[in-house]
């Protein structure tokens, strides 16, 4: 059992928790709230104030939302086998792993959807000793179906799980909620309300690569790896003008080292960047908070399209309800790929399956 | 599946003893020999054209800079287009040998071979263990930093119509210094996770490889024959 008592981070005071080996526990909380860094306290990448915690950091696997920036290995091969290695995993062990690999052996890590490098990041740590894992976001590229088969694995697998999601749907697979309000961590009881879309009747705004954009919000869906990051890519790409994008990781397109320039924009109250959060040094903001750096620049630019690469996942529930608010009145068309469709109950939208 | 560890040493040397005879004489015999071997090889395993043919352009460029140096140099348009094919011809075996290389060797297995040819640095704390992990980081990190480059060029690109040179420059730098910096941090909780403990000075790396006897006598029959040549 993984028990902590009176733990207190920078941004979170008195946290006292406890997760039996089997159980799944899920924390929600709004971007910014300490979420990740209480993660990271409880896999010892993060001193606490004050506190205990009862394991050691070596019993505990922490997976993060952007698995690429976490392989060590080149193939699928090398990644597995070089955690059994350290582990003076043997032979048989080796061999007994590697066959039940979700991912094809020889395929390079870099080339794998987000989706994919996340389930084979997964199964990794859901082999190896460790008792806790603790999966800060890592679900968020997963199709539901993968997801579902993924969360039965990992209760099967006999570890304590600690499920950090801004994807209220996913709490549905835990077996008790817990939310971070205001630094406190407090137990609570999701309401999820069904999948409930509304058809798109409007206009055809554009074709592209033999799929019709309509005017309004866009959604597109597809099983992991079934090219819809490439597709949306592609038409930023080739459209170049009027249309911004927000990708996955949005490390790789923010091009400040603070987001200071935004603090005069209209924008910044109404998404929930205040508190002088963007004064702080970029690689120093949650990823949810980068998006939403992004949003701001985009809403700024007053361009007409707005592409979202599974970036809307990383928001807090109440930010990702104001958001479409927000870019469905500002952007003449906006696409969104992601998993989460509950998000658009009772909307407008049209939806396209990528195959 | 049988783990097999000779392997990656014999082509290791195979491939330093190609670089050393290449480079210490120059011969025509062995760069065909290499040149036609890669080629055989080539035939028979899938390779990506792009490479091959931007790899042939900084080889056509560096001869051609030769050509203008040694025509500036010597004032002599022969001599000047010899120096030139010659070191096109030093450039395409070179290209070629290490391309063979790439292709039958994984990055775990050069990173096993070089932790072991620098084992003389856990004399300064750099023990087998450390390299192994060390060499596997860079050489994957370098592939995946590659990716992560060619994505943030394209956003840059994008997010840049019509603007000037420099903002595109800060475009790239910025992104790729930020996600480098959260690389690190991720690295580091990937290394944790994989029970990677500093403590522990020797690894045995995982391999699987189906030939063993004929695939090294093969290499060694290449060897012979050029070295027959040269004599």
């Amino acid at each position: 059992m993984l028990q902590l008592t009176n733990v207190c981070t920078p941004l979170i005071t008195d946290v006292s928790l406890k997760v039996a080996l089997g159980q799944i526990i899920a924390i929600t909380g709004n971007n910014g709230s300490g979420k990740s860094s209480l993660a990271k306290a409880i896999a010892g990448h993060m001193e606490i104030d004050s506190g205990e915690i009862n394991l050691d950091p070596t019993e505990i696997g922490l997976l993060t939302q952007n698995p690429f920036l976490q392989f060590i290995g080149y193939t699928v091969f090398d990644e597995l086998t070089y955690s059994l290695e350290q582990q003076n995993a043997t032979h048989a062990k080796i061999n007994q792993v590697l066959a039940q690999s979700p991912i094809k052996l020889t395929r390079e890590l870099s080339k794998l959807s987000g989706g994919q490098a996340q389930q084979l990041l997964i199964f990794k740590e859901m082999m190896s000793d460790k008792r806790v894992l603790i999966l800060d976001e890592t679900l968020s590229n997963l199709d539901e179906v993968n997801k579902a088969q993924i969360i039965d694995k990992l209760k099967a697998s006999g570890k304590a799980i600690i499920l950090i999601t801004n994807n209220l749907n996913d709490t549905k697979y835990a077996d008790a909620s817990y939310q971070i309000t205001e630094g406190k961590l407090q137990q609570v009881t999701q309401n999820i309300v069904d999948e409930h879309l509304l058809d798109n009747t409007r206009q055809v705004a554009f074709n592209f690569n033999g799929y019709q954009f309509k005017y309004g919000l866009n959604l597109v869906t597809g099983d992991s790896n079934a090219g819809k990051s490439t597709l949306v890519n592609n038409l930023c790409f080739e459209l170049k003008t009027n249309i911004s994008l927000i990708p996955q990781y949005p490390f790789e397109m923010i091009t400040t080292v603070d987001a200071s320039h935004l603090q005069t924009s209209r924008f910044t109250e109404v998404i929930g960047l205040s508190g002088g959060h963007y004064l702080q040094n970029i690689t120093e903001l949650s990823t949810g908070e980068l998006v939403k750096v992004q949003l701001i620049e985009a809403l700024e630019s007053g361009n007409k399209i707005l592409v979202l690469d599974e970036s809307i996942e990383v928001l807090d529930y109440d930010s990702q309800v104001s958001v479409l608010d927000l870019i469905s009145t500002h952007f003449e068309t906006v696409i969104i790929i992601t998993h989460n469709r509950y998000l658009f109950n009772d909307r407008h939208v049209h939806v396209l399956e990528v195959q | 599946m049988k783990p097999l560890v000779i392997n990656p040493f014999i082509k290791f040397a195979f491939l330093i003893s190609q670089i050393t005879l290449i480079l210490s004489t120059h011969h025509n015999a062995v760069i065909i020999i290499v040149i036609g071997y890669s080629l055989i090889y080539l035939l028979f395993h899938p390779i990506d054209r792009k490479m091959i043919s931007s790899s042939l352009r900084i080889g056509f460029s560096l001869a051609l800079f030769m050509l203008i140096f040694s025509w500036i140099k010597y004032q002599n348009i022969t001599l000047a287009v010899v120096n030139g094919l010659a070191l096109f011809k030093l450039y395409v075996a070179m290209l070629m040998v290490s391309i063979v290389y790439k292709l039958e060797t994984s990055n775990k297995e050069l990173s096993y071979v070089l932790s072991i040819v620098f084992s003389p640095c856990s004399l300064i704390g750099f023990d087998q263990n450390k390299l192994y992990t060390l060499f596997l980081i860079v050489l994957n990190q370098s592939f995946t930093m590659f990716a992560s480059a060619t994505r943030i060029t394209k956003y840059a690109k994008f997010k840049n119509q019509g603007k000037t040179s420099i903002t595109t420059l800060t475009r790239l730098i910025i992104p790729f210094i930020n996600n480098n910096l959260k690389q690190n941090e991720m690295l580091a909780i990937a290394l944790l996770n994989s029970g990677y403990d500093p403590q522990v000075k020797k690894v045995k790396p995982y391999f699987i490889t189906d030939y063993k006897i004929g695939y090294s006598l093969t290499l060694i029959a290449i060897i012979a024959l050029q070295v027959a040549t040269i004599i």
